[in-house]
């Protein structure tokens, strides 16, 4: 392969990925009318259960909302105003997920797969084309950056898949049983941690640490499947 | 039972001597009670079991022995008594009972009139103080009779418990939810503990809201012995359809007899009963544990499917008998100010599968995501309602109408899809402020903002809460991330399998001379390069100087856009000029292929530097 096939071969590629990732968004946004979910329609969903004092229920819809556009500042002031009602801290997560959660996850990983494939092809031209290294080289740098943005960001969403919000305020119970011990109080709009299922229950532990039983009927899971 | 003349003979000694044995027992049998305290106990406490023995004869009072419970004797007293010249005497022993694990077990009673105990334990949690003082009891409601048709029991061979299900019918639907007791019967004092809860043995069916604890306690009497039988609740569906069958089973811990003399008297069935027989064994005592899975005898179902035809548009897979009713928080409201929409599901069915779409938006009505709650009318939550609650807001002022809502099941007793519709609910909405709407419309700053607001954004709601938006903005069909999709999942896979496959591909290209020329030249290159080292160490001219000359043919033939074999000496002087380094080389070369001229190792390795230096300044060039 000559000079100027390698550099076609690798403007294509590169084409190809950027395009393939703006079409994917493109169509996810075309799409907006006919999803399930919508951060504008979660967002304003959320503020109405926030007026009509259904404050678990819009915890819930803010979180939903949050996951979508994570840095909305709509969505975070909103979500910090039910919470500080409700007497919760503003908004939860570490440090990391505060900073790795930047843009939309589906958006995110459409670039991490352009990255992944950016830096392949880099490493292979720098391997097997020695004299493309000029391009080679930062391609291959700038999919490595894309990827690990990619790859923090699946870290730090990991979480909401075993995350719930509480809609109503319980008790934690010792046991999954009727008329089980209680063992702590779980306030309304609280989120926690899901770690295991018992028909009718869940086991649940809160960011302090605490965990026990409580009914399932009385969380929402912030990423529900299907 | 057949037994021959010959082996009766055999047997009658042995079957005297047990039954005088066993009615010189039953005629001494003191008056024995027992009781647990407390009988519900959390996995690191422990109950005591007190066993009191009254009467004129006393024998040594011994502690069950149950599988997973542990006995320490903690307490004795006695009390005699002479009434009239008779004496007679009371012992009691209190034992702590400890358990190694959480369960319901069932403690046997010490002789044939003393009732099994029965003692939960919870899993440890630290804090247990309310569980303690609970009865026993309290785990089983008052028997209650059931209206379900009974169930074949097939006793297990051994004799110690069966399995049975009480089912309302063997039709079904797929999808169908059907009520289903199932019965777990204990052999009084044979049984140690049950071990679990029953399960299906099935994957054509599911069962769900199986409560944790049985429903019902009861006694029954099966072939002339007393069983104590547990009952649970529990919903069962089909979910493909076809001739089916399903088998619950139950894990149980049995007592069963041991270190039977070894003759074949006891192989007869007469003797095996008698000798299975709890009051028997807890005379004689040599019983051991063993932990067994009793299974129901098969249960077939013909299980129909959903017709497709007249299948109507937006059912979502609700299969019973429904009622729908739908109602608003408030019938007068103001443009912008949102409402509650409510719609109530009744009936008896799978809940789980009960949804509607509730109302979509329209010009007059913007409807957001509706939320869902169930209540249940009975523990096996098949009855009961589901209420739809939708938040809506009228955008326009003046007489409007909620449109009716409609929601689909199918009825397996009337074997067709009903569409039930509510009635569409008039509404009077009153305008709207000025101030409000315009807020609304316009999302301007509002002056309630609270401190902590940024300036230029815009507030509703005596919240502080930042103003609703227009239905666009980022949408997904699911809440999960596309990183934890399966389907997506494969992409970054399939690129990291891809590339170490490419990378191999290609480096077999390169090694078969395919591919990239100036990728080739540089292998061919590195190749000589390394030969002209090897042969410098070696002292080995003839191999030096072919790859030297090589390497400088190849270099000059580049440079000067010629083929590789027009690279001679004459050319070479012709354009270098007589007597220049590489001129000299390439007629060392020559000299040392055909007249075997020996060179000092220090003389290659200056030509090696000579070579060198021309291939760098060709490569700066």
């Amino acid at each position: 392969m000559t000079a100027r096939a390698f550099r076609l071969h690798l403007s294509f590629a590169l084409l190809g990925m950027l395009v393939g990732a703006g079409a994917a968004q493109a169509a996810s946004d075309t799409v907006s009318a006919h999803a399930d979910y919508s951060s504008a329609a979660l967002y304003n969903a959320a503020n109405a259960y926030a007026r009509q004092g259904k404050s678990g229920l819009a915890v819930l819809d803010f979180e939903r909302a949050r996951v979508l556009s994570p840095n909305d500042s709509d969505i975070l002031a909103n979500l910090a105003v039910v919470r500080s009602s409700l007497g919760l801290p503003s908004v939860p997560g570490s440090w990391f997920a505060r900073h790795a959660r930047w843009a939309n996850p589906n958006l995110l990983f459409w670039l991490g797969l352009a990255g992944l494939g950016l830096a392949g092809v880099g490493v292979l031209a720098i391997r097997f084309y020695p004299r493309q290294r000029r391009v080679a080289w930062p391609a291959a740098v700038l999919g490595v950056v894309l990827s690990s943005i990619a790859l923090a960001d699946a870290l730090a969403i990991w979480p909401i898949l075993h995350e719930a919000v509480v809609l109503h305020s319980i008790t934690a119970q010792v046991s999954p049983i009727t008329d089980g011990d209680t063992l702590f109080a779980l306030p309304e709009g609280q989120i926690v941690q899901m770690t295991s299922r018992y028909p009718g229950y869940a086991l649940v532990q809160t960011a302090s640490g605490q965990t026990g039983w409580v009914v399932l009927a009385n969380l929402a899971p912030v990423a529900p499947l299907g | 039972m057949r037994v021959s003349a010959t082996r009766f003979h055999r047997l009658l000694p042995g079957f005297v001597a047990s039954l005088l044995i066993g009615g010189m027992a039953f005629a001494s049998d003191p008056v024995i009670s027992a009781k647990i305290e407390p009988a519900e106990i959390s996995l690191h406490q422990s109950a005591n079991l007190t066993i009191t023995s009254s009467g004129s004869d006393q024998r040594p009072i011994t502690p069950p022995m149950v599988p997973g419970l542990d006995f320490t004797a903690v307490g004795q007293s006695q009390r005699i008594e002479s009434v009239n010249g008779v004496s007679s005497s009371t012992v009691s022993i209190t034992y702590q009972v400890t358990a190694q694990q959480s369960g319901i077990y069932t403690i046997p009673g010490i002789n044939r009139s003393v009732q099994p105990l029965i003692l939960r334990v919870d899993p440890d949690t630290g804090s247990h103080a309310a569980t303690s003082s609970r009865s026993a009891t309290s785990a089983f409601p008052p028997n209650a009779s059931s209206s379900l048709p009974a169930g074949a029991s097939h006793i297990a061979p051994d004799g110690t418990a069966f399995v049975r299900l009480r089912l309302p019918k063997h039709e079904l639907y797929v999808g169908e939810s059907i009520p289903v007791e199932i019965q777990v019967g204990t052999r009084d004092g044979l049984v140690a503990s049950l071990n679990g809860l029953p399960t299906l043995n099935g994957d054509a069916f599911t069962l769900d809201n199986l409560s944790a604890q049985p429903q019902r306690r009861t006694q029954e009497i099966i072939g002339g012995k007393p069983f104590t039988v547990f009952t649970w609740r529990g919903v069962l569906a089909a979910v493909k359809p076809g001739t089916l069958s399903l088998t619950m089973e139950t894990p149980l811990t049995v007592r069963i007899h041991s270190g039977r003399p070894g003759s074949d008297l006891f192989d007869d069935q007469a003797f095996a009963d008698l000798f299975n027989d709890p009051a028997f064994q807890n005379f004689f005592g040599g019983t051991t544990e063993k932990d067994i899975t009793v299974a129901s005898p098969p249960t077939t179902f013909a299980v129909l499917p959903l017709p497709t035809q007249g299948r109507p548009e937006g059912f979502t897979g609700a299969v019973g008998e429904f009622q729908v009713s739908a109602g608003l928080s408030d019938r007068k409201l103001t443009a912008g100010d949102p409402a509650t929409l409510r719609l109530t599901v009744n009936g008896e069915g799978d809940f789980a599968r009960v949804n509607s779409a509730m109302l979509g938006s329209t010009s007059r009505w913007k409807a957001y995501q509706p939320a869902a709650k169930f209540n249940s009318a009975d523990g096996t939550a098949r009855r009961g309602e589901k209420i739809f609650e939708q938040p809506i807001i009228a955008t326009e002022p003046g007489a409007q109408t909620v449109p009716a809502l409609s929601f689909s099941y199918f009825d397996p007793q009337k074997r067709r899809y009903v569409v039930a519709q509510t009635a569409p609910l008039s509404v009077e909405v009153a305008a709207a402020p000025a101030t409000a709407m315009s807020a609304r419309a316009d999302q301007v700053t509002s002056t309630a903002a609270p401190s902590s607001t940024l300036a230029g954004e815009s507030h509703t709601g005596g919240l502080g809460l930042r103003s609703d938006r227009a239905l666009a903005g980022i949408a997904a069909h699911s809440m999960v991330p596309l990183y934890f999709q399966p389907p997506y999942l494969a992409l970054p896979s399939v690129l990291i399998l891809a590339f170490p496959g490419l990378w191999f591909w290609l480096s077999r290209r390169e090694q078969a001379g395919i591919g990239d020329p100036e990728a080739r030249n540089a292998a061919t290159a590195t190749r000589l390069l390394t030969e002209m080292e090897r042969a410098t160490a070696a002292g080995d001219p003839e191999d030096f100087f072919q790859a030297a000359r090589a390497l400088l043919r190849r270099m000059l033939a580049g440079r000067w856009q010629i083929a590789e074999n027009a690279v001679t000496l004459a050319e070479v002087d012709a354009r270098l000029g007589t007597g220049s380094e590489v001129g000299t080389l390439l007629a060392l070369a020559e000299e040392a292929l055909y007249s075997r001229r020996r060179f000092a190792r220090a003389d290659l390795e200056r030509w090696q530097r000579i070579v060198l230096r021309e291939m760098r300044q060709e490569n700066m060039s």
